[in-house]
């Protein structure tokens, strides 16, 4: 009977065999790919080599945007346990919000990345702390890799910008370009504009590594790559005339300033009030911070000088000036009721700011007369202002390279008409548009280009703050050529007159601006005044203005911007001349 | 005496490739980080064929009339090791220069002994005294490693028990009523169909005609298993409870034990037909696979061999098992009888356990695989077994 045992055990052993013989097969011949991919991934981690973004110079070589080098934290999604515990406890530990792992999570799985970048910032105690318990976090891996950094703040993140994480859908149109789900884009300003230049090209390297995900050494792949850093950009602004502009703000709570070269149209200078520090989005922000930042009533992220929407006040009253020269509603002899410090339109009373008697049209700029410009507007027609305005750049785009830009509202009769219905609007809004009031909106920008275009006789220049970009060996790639846009339609001896009547705003004795009178050895200043009315309070004080230097140049466009800072005679007018005498010094070498 | 014809070609030439694939693999496992093992297990390899060659000299009558002292030689090591070791695991015995696993030595002498008291309860051999007895015999050691504690071993013991009572010709009822109560522990873990399966060892028994007094044993053998299992489950290890509840999901706890046999996976997966080629294997240097110069050594043979590998294996074990099933017919003592198949048979189920571990087919217990898997003591113990399988076939003519 045992005989028979030992030849049927065979069987058993045989099936037992057979059983096992079919799961090898399977894994061996029929997931032989699939476990292939594992054993790849297993072995050989691809790391990508952040490339180091480029710098961004000042017009006097001082660096205001570079890279610095942060202990940034890493998590391999192959290696970690997706759970809510776990998040939670890595959210303990590194102190980050646990929504916004789980969202980082999501991003990267939609995206196919295998690593995320939990912490930018990590300080020393957490990088001692990982490393010293390194076998509970094989999921981890600590790089010490370079990080935007902003060494003067506030100072420049109006015309800088910033850069932030990488949002799942920017990932999605830039993954084509190399960026990975730890990469940082610019989000406003340059960094935006020329996040193309500024980013350079991510290389990829391949490691192999050991269980716990340490290096043994690198591998050379097909489809390794060298990173290129990226291009520096090389700006218009001039540090020492920024900060010099920070200082006369100190006693302000907000408002902006903007000054142009008036050959080149570059930005000397770009100042908004108030500011905030882009350096937060890299190290991370509280969410208290970030709340408060939102919500403040000054909107600190609101770029006023290109954003920021205003009405002009009687600094329009240039563009119903030029318009009624020339359609030839007006000249020099041209002559209104006279003020008496108000009018009667449409059976309503519109005041003047002072009593100027009978003034020509001149005098009526000079002395920024409303009557008189009311009674002018409404003699030239709401179309015909609209497309004095329009041609001299409002209601439209400066094409500035800082993008985040409003157009603003100039108003023309289908626009009253839509607003207001047909007929239901009249004379009363003609006159306040004439004065820059009502339902115009403008842009600080805007007025600043329109100076430009007077400066240049009628031609029409991009403001710009990036000059040139040059690689990190120092070739050029890309540098600001001065393109004359076009020219505008007034004729040159209209914007002559203009001219004439700007400088006397500043240097005859009845100018609204004589604070901006400057010593006649260093040229002159010509200019004018605005005093925006609003609904948040005093009135917006404006001063846009020209400085001519001796030898009878046009050098600056300077615009000023005092929010509710009261008559643009007053704090705007000195600031320019502050501005222009800081200009004349830093050019002389101080 | 001819020592050349004492030696079965069938028998040391696939022995020798097998050892000496085991050697290259070994050495593909550990040559970057720790080639030290590889000395080691060279050194145990020549220590191995030495004692090979003496075994040949020693007829099997010596081990039959020795096998009890053997046997009670191994306990008391074991027991000895239990008493000495305040180590938490304490499976070896360290002479300075060597490990030795008592264990090992146990498994040897258990298939010595259990042979030669069944054959001597010939005429009362389905008597309940000699499955009794034979329960103790084994359960003494069984216990002993099992609270080492060393899962995989004392799980072979039990094996060697059905192995041996099968091969020796007890009746099936008596067999299913001896592994009853292994199902209990089980069972007792779901109290319902513990219930259920009561009854259903009723039923089987009602049937087969056991007597109502055999009937009341077994139903209280089983409840007592049945009853003293959770306690038993309380008291183990937590690295043996998680290395069972690795199995029920794997995915689960992914640098636990699940890691291991994920890794093992990706490596013999990973092999394809043909491997990936001596020594470019890329899951080993004992990191991915924590114990691959151990436990889990195939998957160094499946990843770098392939399937061409595994069926080398599969082919010099087939040739040693058809070598012994042709030649045991004709070995006249029983006992020897016994013995060389046991060994043989016992021999192929620690490689078809290992690989079937290895590749996630069953729950992973520490079985390794003979002639691959590094350590001294399972090395020399497998040359034992094949040394006596040999020196049995040699004398199958002798009776005594």
């Amino acid at each position: 009977m045992s005989q028979d045992r030992y030849t049927n055990f065979i069987f058993l052993i045989v099936l037992l065999f057979f059983i096992q013989v079919i799961f090898i097969i399977d894994l061996q011949f029929f997931e032989n790919r699939y476990y292939k991919t594992l054993s790849e991934g297993n072995s050989y981690r691809k790391v990508i080599v952040p490339a180091v973004r480029g710098n961004i110079i000042s017009s006097d070589s001082v660096v205001i945007a570079t890279s610095k080098k942060y202990f940034s934290l890493f998590c391999n999604l192959d290696k970690f346990d997706i759970t809510a515990d776990n998040i939670l406890n890595i959210s303990k530990i590194i102190e980050v919000d646990p929504d916004s792992i789980n969202q980082m999570i999501g991003d990267a799985k939609r995206n196919n990345e295998k690593e995320i970048c939990l912490k930018n910032n990590l300080n020393i105690d957490d990088v001692t702390f990982i490393e010293e318990n390194r076998n509970h976090f094989p999921e981890f891996d600590i790089r010490y890799q370079p990080k935007r950094y902003y060494p003067y703040e506030y100072l420049y993140s109006h015309i800088v910008g910033y850069v932030g994480k990488i949002t799942g859908n920017e990932l999605y149109e830039l993954k084509m370009k190399g960026y990975s789900i730890s990469d940082f884009v610019g989000k406003t300003g340059v960094e935006k504009s020329y996040e193309s230049f500024l980013k350079g090209r991510n290389g990829i390297k391949y490691y192999e590594v050991d269980v716990t995900g340490d290096i043994v050494r690198e591998v050379e792949q097909k489809n390794s790559l060298k990173k290129i850093n990226g291009d520096d950009i090389f700006l218009s602004i001039n540090h020492k005339l920024q900060s010099y502009i920070d200082t006369i703000f100190k006693d302000f709570q907000s408002g902006t300033a903007i000054v142009l070269d008036c050959q080149s149209g570059g930005i000397l200078s770009l100042y908004s009030k108030p500011s905030f520090d882009p350096n937060i989005f890299i190290t991370g922000i509280r969410n208290d911070v970030w709340e408060y930042l939102r919500t403040n009533i000054f909107s600190p992220f609101l770029n006023r000088a290109t954003n920021g929407l205003y009405p002009p006040g009687s600094v329009f009253k240039i563009v119903t000036f030029l318009t009624a020269l020339q359609d030839e509603k007006a000249d020099s002899n041209t002559f209104f009721q006279p003020c008496y410090g108000s009018i009667m339109i449409s059976n309503r009373i519109f005041k003047c700011w002072k009593v100027h008697n009978e003034l020509n049209l001149f005098d009526a700029l000079i002395n920024s007369c409303d009557i008189y410009f009311y009674q002018l507007g409404m003699k030239v027609g709401v179309d015909a202002i609209y497309r004095g305005a329009t041609e001299l750049g409002f209601g439209d785009l400066t094409g500035v390279d800082i993008f985040e830009e409003s157009r603003g509202i100039i108003p023309d009769s289908k626009f009253l008409n839509k607003k207001y219905g047909k007929n239901m609007w009249g004379m009363g809004q003609i006159a306040n548009l004439s004065i820059g009031q009502g339902d115009i909106l403008v842009t600080p920008i805007q007025v600043a280009s329109m100076f430009l275009i007077i400066a240049n006789d009628g031609k029409v220049i991009r403001p710009h703050v990036v000059d040139s970009v040059k690689t990190k060996n120092g070739e050029k790639i890309f540098e600001y050529t001065k393109k004359i846009q076009r020219e505008v339609k007034f004729e040159k001896k209209y914007l002559k007159l203009l001219k004439n009547s700007l400088y006397n705003v500043v240097n005859s004795d009845n100018g609204t601006a004589l604070l901006a009178r400057i010593d006649k050895n260093l040229g002159y200043i010509s200019g004018k005044t605005g005093t925006a009315e609003n609904s948040s309070g005093e009135p917006h004080a404006w001063f846009g203005s020209i400085y001519t230097d001796n030898d009878g140049n046009n050098r600056l466009v300077i615009v000023v911007v005092i929010e509710n800072g009261g008559h643009g005679g007053d704090d705007p007018a000195k600031i320019t001349k502050m501005i222009v005498e800081k200009y004349l010094r830093i050019k002389n070498g101080f | 005496m001819d020592f050349k014809k004492k030696l079965d070609p069938f028998i040391v030439l696939p022995l020798l490739a097998l050892s000496i694939f085991g050697l290259l693999v070994l050495f593909s496992v550990v040559h970057n980080d720790s080639i030290s093992i590889f000395y080691k297990q060279l050194i145990w390899f020549f220590i191995s064929l030495i004692l090979f060659v003496g075994i040949q000299f020693i007829p099997i009558k010596i081990f039959y009339i020795s096998a009890y002292l053997l046997y009670f030689f191994s306990i008391s090591l074991l027991v000895f090791l239990k008493v000495v070791n305040k180590a938490p695991v304490e499976r070896w015995f360290d002479f300075g220069i060597a490990y030795i696993q008592p264990s090992e030595f146990a498994k040897v002498s258990l298939i010595l002994t259990l042979p030669r008291f069944l054959l001597s309860r010939k005429e009362k051999k389905d008597s309940f005294l000699t499955l009794f007895i034979s329960y103790i015999i084994v359960l003494i050691p069984f216990f002993l490693i099992f609270f080492q504690p060393d899962l995989g071993t004392s799980i072979l013991f039990i094996i060697i028990l059905f192995l041996i009572l099968y091969l020796y010709g007890i009746k099936f009822i008596n067999l299913f009523i001896l592994f009853t109560p292994i199902l209990s522990i089980i069972f007792s873990f779901f109290p319902i169909f513990w219930i259920f399966y009561l009854f259903f060892i009723a039923f089987v028994l009602y049937f087969s005609k056991v007597d109502f007094i055999k009937l009341l044993k077994v139903f209280f053998a089983n409840i007592i298993f049945g009853g003293l299992a959770p306690v038993v489950w309380n008291s183990l290890r937590d690295y043996q409870k998680n290395r069972i509840i690795s199995y029920l999901s794997p995915q689960k706890d992914i640098h636990g034990y699940g890691w291991n046999l994920l890794q093992s996976k990706i490596g013999i997966g990973s092999g394809g037909i043909f491997g990936k080629g001596f020594l470019n294997g890329t899951q080993k240097g004992l990191n991915f696979v924590p114990q691959q110069h151990t436990d889990f050594i195939f998957s160094a043979v499946g990843e770098e061999f392939g399937f061409l590998g595994y069926l080398f294996i599969l082919m010099m074990l087939s040739i040693i098992l058809l070598r012994v099933l042709y030649n045991v017919n004709r070995i006249k003592s029983k006992y020897t009888k016994l013995v060389v198949y046991s060994f043989t048979i016992f021999i192929i189920v620690e490689y078809f356990l290992n690989i079937s571990m290895s590749c996630g087919l069953i729950p992973i217990v520490g079985v390794p695989l003979p002639l691959f898997s590094y350590g001294g003591s399972s090395y020399l113990t497998t040359f034992i077994m094949f040394a006596i399988i040999n020196r049995g076939i040699d004398e199958r003519d002798r009776y005594w």
